[in-house]
């Protein structure tokens, strides 16, 4: 095509005329270009908004003044049974790696040689453990001349939890030196510094999100039970022991670099040794900190030397001249290791290319009919620039004008639109959320290229009505006739290769483990299918002599309309295929779910466990409790649960084993896996004479008889003998030395004497008590995991019982935060205040919901978008199809029409596109979730490890057919239905389609 | 004033125009033009030939289907003869490439259709600047162009109106305007006066005339005989064939202006 720029003129101007003279249909268009590049500008400008640059990254460290800052490295966290050893970091201490890494690593070995110039040779030299060996390298650290080091320590003293959704970070406890509050490091926003034993100040977020001000009483706790600190005794637990709580004033806010988001300062280094230790139990001056940080202040910078030197001692050095200005040689080694190193990204790189690249071409196949319209509707204009000297060249170049001219309209619109909305974001996570974001990056050159895709998405939308508009002679477009239509086997045909291809390429993808691969397969089968769409409407188009007049006349309209109507199939088709896929793969994955999922309790229940797991609990009223709930919860009927004392007897079974349990003769044998219920925390042995029992399962009235009869109820048949009987030996325990006693709380300390009277002791331990007694294996849905023992049977066997927890029945499932509600309410009562709270383990409250529904907020909104784009799709080629045929309408009036016609008509329209793209979606659908469950549940980015090459354990392919349902019928049928009752029923009368 | 009057049957052979100077501006030599295969076969001409020279305007009329507009069509290149040749200013445009043919459109034939005649997203000007702009002259030049061609037709006054801004006869002014833009010396019309009423019809036959005895070449295509009679020759075709050609007696039209 020879096209001069006074040629391309003229078509563009005719082009840009054309479209807003016909501005409804070039909306239909426009929108669905508008809406992608406003939502790609505004994931751009908040993108780009969040990238820190290095004076950004230097400012949030150092603040203004500090030149470095040294702590341990970051993958040790505050564990200090980890070892110092050498290290190795980038420039900007984004990537930390002991320094003995090379001797495994080839690639990292040659990183590590450009940093240090040579490679470290034998055994990682070690530099002690914990915070003392951390104090001991900043002392021998050597710092520039005229600089100083000051410290800020983080103290086992922890605060209130700060929630993200469900995750949740303590606040702690720091001290700073002097210096760093006079560095600028600290900033006081509001009150005042704390300055006494039981003052505090916490840092500004923190004290928004949780709704703290000055004055207000702050609530602050030792290391948990069970937890390692940073004792004098490093490496040794704290193993039991009381949760010890203090409560101090806020004097402040405060925030900058050494308090971070979730610090809470205190007044002295002095002041937090001390609390610490209360808080810990331990003696004042046995406390360390857990936590040890360096701050380098002073006029001299550090440099690349500092940093090497600090990572020889096994510290990480973030330095503001070296982050500013960081060594050429290593940065480019840096970069060619990462180069090595991440093929993940290039692999989620070419996963974006591919899903950005299927939603252009679901644009694509959206924005076509309206353009296929435009150009069909313009056909005697196009055979005038014909008849006025244009050639078949000039009238392809004005169609795809038609598109250039929308779509770049519609990009610049989006790019506004988006940039606008994308600052706005910016600005309200900022204010609202406190995102960092230093500042609001609108890039040009990614909105530019986001303007340039959108463009090239209408051109290539265009390209297929222009190709058939170029295709037409002037002759037939100044007649208003039309090429005979063939059936399009060529582009069928085509369609079927690629489909071809793109099968392959999935199924190959089950071997390679390819995601690209897998993806790219499923893109190419769902574009060949959708290059297929010509010919079945063409094909559909023999159904018609059957059919009633309005699905005749639809059918052959749609026939007629191929350019309309094929690439409206052809979107309704991937986006049906889409949501299929993706119900299919959902609904695997909550079956997968639920099979592998082992409930607590019957659904609805709520569990309440008092203290530790295993381990007795004091004595506390059930009317208490069950007030307590009730207040909260729809509660019915409380139960303390009785399980033999875990920390005095073990119970076991002796078993004949499979073969002679009969369990090989079951369906399914003895790998058949079945729910059962775990008792919260341990595997202890329920007592009980069914009513517990008939909680915990939701009811199997057969193992409620047995128990009351006293046989004990088991969970599997491989736990009786052949004659029906149960083998319980019960063992007692030996006393644990190591436990340290005087952590029991006062209230079980009754117990616990109890059992330490010297009845028992290891080197005295009784002959194990033996029993047989009748047994009944649990029928119910749901079963105990253990042998549930009746009362009389546990009292013959002489095992102490204790009540391990209550559990509740509930009218109706507890709603969300149920699990909050009932915990505040417990922790209320006077009689759990002062004992169980405090107490090992504290207070545990469950609620059974059953197996969580995995994406089922996802798939919901999958299926609002899949029925917007159907219908978006449908009604625009329905609204075009009705504007088309208009004359049609009104030769159907003249020759009797009921006025009803016009909406049959269109629904029959709606009828044709929806059916036909939801038929072939739903095949296309399935296939594409069944190649995704191959897919991931064999690699394990989802469902876990290998397993043999064997489907994940309850990962099946099953259609899924209320989405079927759904998407297949629903939405189809709502289509119709809309089309027909948003279709004026008068029909027309006209005697020549305006132009 | 001398108003000559055309004798009936003076050329012996039907569709050849009389012994005039010059070459012939348009010459279709034994054209034949088949749509349609075996059984729905339709041959629409059947070896017609007809020449048009510079200055001479010639009437078609014939039936519904006896292949005026085939002939319109296949005179200026939209379609292509079965067989036979077509040749504009001696240029046999069977033989060349399509793209060729929509340059000799450009620069030496135009069209005016019944109606419809103009792109609506175009002003009167742009609508008469259009094959000049295709043909890559610069807009300037064009421009002026176009406002020439307009004002020979006398509508420059409304170069800046859209088509549906325009009556019939406006729109057929500018449709004719357009067809003689720049270098055209040629136009096709089929049915100019279709749409228009009988003093707008006669009208527009005016400016044709007008523009013929100024120099252009003109095939007409008309169903009346009124707008015949303002043709030099009149061929009569009827199911594909040029059945007669006559020379029409004088119309009222001359004997007004006397100018012949």
């Amino acid at each position: 095509m020879n096209l001069c720029p006074s040629a391309a003129r003229a078509l563009v101007r005719i082009a840009r005329r054309d479209a807003w003279r016909h501005r409804g249909r070039s909306a239909l268009a426009a929108v669905l270009i508008v809406l992608p590049v406003a939502g790609a500008c505004v994931t751009s400008v908040v993108y780009r908004s969040e990238q820190l640059d290095p004076q950004d990254k230097v400012q949030l460290a150092l603040g203004r003044t500090a030149q470095a800052k040294i702590s341990r490295p970051e993958s040790q966290g505050q564990d200090p049974s980890i070892a110092l050893v050498p290290m190795v970091q980038s420039p900007d201490s984004g990537e930390q790696s002991p320094a003995s890494v090379a001797l495994q690593d080839p690639a990292a070995a040659t990183l590590i040689r450009a940093i240090l110039g040579t490679l470290p040779s034998g055994a990682p030299r070690t530099l002690g453990t914990g915070v003392p060996a951390v104090a001991a390298s900043l002392r021998r650290l050597s710092l520039p001349a005229g600089d100083t080091l000051a410290r800020q320590e983080s103290w086992p003293v922890w605060g209130p939890t700060v929630y993200f959704g469900r995750a949740g970070v303590d606040l702690q406890g720091k001290s700073v030196d002097a210096a760093v509050v006079a560095a600028g490091l600290v900033h006081l926003d509001v009150g005042a510094m704390p300055s006494g034993p039981r003052q505090v100040a916490v840092s500004a977020d923190a004290a928004r999100r949780m709704g703290l001000h000055v004055g207000d009483l702050l609530r602050v706790h030792g290391p948990r039970p069970g937890t390692a600190t940073g004792s004098s005794g490093a490496g040794k637990g704290t193993t039991g022991g009381h949760l010890l709580f203090r409560e101090l004033r806020i004097s402040g806010t405060v925030s900058g670099p050494a308090v971070g988001d979730w610090g809470m300062l205190l007044a002295s280094r002095d002041v937090a040794a001390r609390l610490a230790a209360e808080l810990s139990a331990r003696e004042p001056g046995a406390v360390l900190p857990n936590a040890l940080t360096g701050w380098v202040l002073g006029p001299v910078p550090t440099d690349w030397s500092s940093v090497l030197e600090t990572n020889r001692l096994g510290l990480i050095m973030f330095s503001r001249q070296v982050v500013l200005h960081p060594p050429a040689q290593v940065v480019r080694a840096e970069r060619r290791w990462a180069a090595t190193q991440y093929r993940g990204s290039d692999t989620s790189q070419q996963l974006t290319v591919i899903a950005v690249g299927l939603m252009g071409v679901l644009i694509i196949l959206m924005a076509t009919p309206s353009l296929a319209v435009g150009a069909r509707r313009n056909q005697r204009m196009l055979a005038l620039v014909r008849a006025a000297g244009g050639t078949r060249g000039h009238v392809r170049a004005l169609v795809l004008a038609g598109g250039g001219v929308i779509g770049a309209v519609s990009a610049l619109a989006g790019v506004v639109l988006g940039t606008g909305i994308g600052v706005v974001t910016v600005w309200w996570l900022r204010g609202h959320r406190h995102a960092v974001m230093p500042r609001i990056d609108v890039h040009g050159l990614d909105l530019l290229a986001i303007a340039a895709l959108g463009t090239l998405t209408a051109l290539i939308a265009a390209w297929q009505p222009a190709r058939q508009a170029a295709a037409i002679s002037p002759v037939q477009g100044l007649a208003g006739t039309r090429p005979s239509r063939k059936l399009p086997w060529r582009a069928a045909l085509t369609g079927l290769f690629v489909a071809g291809i793109g099968v392959v390429l999935a199924r190959h993808a089950e071997h390679s483990r390819s995601a690209v691969e897998v993806v790219g397969g499923i893109s190419l089968t769902e574009l060949g299918l959708a290059g297929m769409s010509g010919l079945v409407v063409a094909l559909a188009v023999s159904l018609a002599r059957r059919l009633p007049v309005s699905l005749r006349l639809a059918l052959r309209d749609a026939d007629r309309h191929r350019g309309r109507t094929a690439p409206a199939v052809a979107a309704v088709m991937a986006v049906i295929a889409g949501g299929i896929a993706t119900a299919t793969y959902v609904d695997a994955a909550n079956h997968a779910d639920a099979f592998n999922y082992s409930p607590i309790a019957a659904r609805g229940d709520v569990v309440v466990q008092l203290g530790s797991a295993g381990t007795p609990i004091p004595a506390v009223p059930a009317a208490e409790i069950a007030q307590a709930l009730r207040s909260v919860l729809p509660v019915t009927r409380v139960l303390p649960a009785r399980a033999l004392d875990g920390t005095r007897v073990e119970l076991s079974l002796d078993t004949l084993g499979d073969d002679a349990s009969g369990c090989t003769s079951r369906p399914g044998g003895c790998d058949e896996r079945r729910p059962s219920p775990q008792l919260l925390g341990d595997l202890s042995t329920l007592v009980d004479d069914g009513p517990v029992y008939a909680l915990y399962t939701g009811g199997d009235p057969g193992a409620e008889a047995a128990l009351r009869r006293g046989e004990v109820v088991v969970p599997s048949a491989t736990m009786l003998w052949p004659d029906g009987t149960v083998h319980l030996r019960l063992q007692q325990q030996a006393p644990d030395a190591t436990v340290d006693t005087t952590a029991t709380t006062p209230a079980s300390a009754g117990t616990a004497s109890a059992v330490s009277s010297g009845d028992v002791s290891p080197a005295s331990a009784p002959a194990p008590r033996t029993l047989v007694v009748p047994g009944y294996v649990a029928t119910g849905d749901l079963a105990v995991d253990g042998p549930v023992l009746p009362t009389a049977v546990a009292a013959r066997l002489g095992a102490p019982v204790t009540v391990s927890e209550f559990i509740a029945a509930t009218s109706r499932l507890p709603g969300d935060g149920a699990e909050t509600r009932a915990l505040a309410a417990l922790r209320s009562l006077p009689s759990l205040a002062d004992t169980v709270a405090a107490a090992e383990g504290g207070v545990q409250v469950a609620v059974e919901r059953g197996p969580a529904r995995s994406y089922g907020l996802a798939l919901v909104v999958l299926a609002a978008v899949a029925t917007l784009l159907t219908l978006f799709g449908t009604f625009a080629t329905t609204g075009l199809a009705a504007v088309e045929g208009r004359a049609d309408l009104a030769t159907l009036a003249a020759v009797g029409a009921a006025p009803s016609t016009r909406r049959r008509l269109a629904a029959a329209r709606a009828a044709v596109v929806v059916v036909l793209g939801a038929a072939a979606g739903i095949a296309s659908g399935l296939f594409t979730g069944e190649l995704l469950i191959d897919y991931w549940s064999y690699s394990g980015g989802v469902g876990g490890a290998l397993l043999g090459g064997h489907l994940l354990p309850g990962w099946r392919f099953a259609v899924p057919w209320v989405h079927v349902a759904a998407f297949g019928v629903g939405i189809p049928l709502l289509a119709v239905l809309l089309a027909y009752a948003s279709t004026r029923s008068r029909l027309p009368l006209l005697r020549r389609i305006d132009r | 004033m001398s108003a000559r009057r055309w004798r009936v049957g003076r050329q012996a052979t039907p569709g050849e125009g009389p012994e005039q100077a010059g070459p012939p501006c348009l010459e279709l030599r034994a054209v034949t033009r088949v749509h349609g295969q075996g059984a729905q076969q339709v041959h629409a001409l059947r070896g017609v030939s007809l020449s048009v020279r510079a200055g001479e305007l010639v009437a078609v009329m014939g039936p519904s289907g006896s292949g005026k507009s085939t002939l319109l069509h296949l005179a200026g290149g939209l379609d292509e003869p079965t067989s036979g040749e077509v040749l504009l200013d001696g240029v046999p445009i069977t033989s060349v490439g399509s793209g060729r043919r929509a340059a000799l459109r450009r620069r030496t034939v135009g069209y005016v259709f019944q109606d419809l005649n103009l792109v609506p997203a175009l002003t009167a000007l742009e609508n008469v600047m259009l094959p000049r702009e295709l043909d890559g002259v610069s807009i300037r030049r064009a421009q002026a162009e176009a406002l020439a061609a307009l004002a020979e037709v006398d509508v420059a006054e409304l170069a800046g109106r859209f088509p549906d801004e325009l009556s019939g006869g406006q729109q057929q002014r500018v449709a004719i305007a357009r067809a003689l833009v720049g270098p055209r010396r040629a136009v096709l019309a089929d049915e100019p006066t279709g749409a228009l009423d009988s003093v707008t019809g006669e009208q527009i036959m005016r400016v044709l005339r007008h523009r013929v005895d100024a120099g252009a070449a003109a095939l007409l295509v008309t169903h009346e005989s009124r707008f015949a009679a303002w043709a030099d020759r009149v061929v009569f075709l009827s199911d594909g064939l040029v059945v007669d050609a006559t020379e029409p007696a004088a119309g009222p039209e001359l004997l007004l202006d006397g100018r012949r």
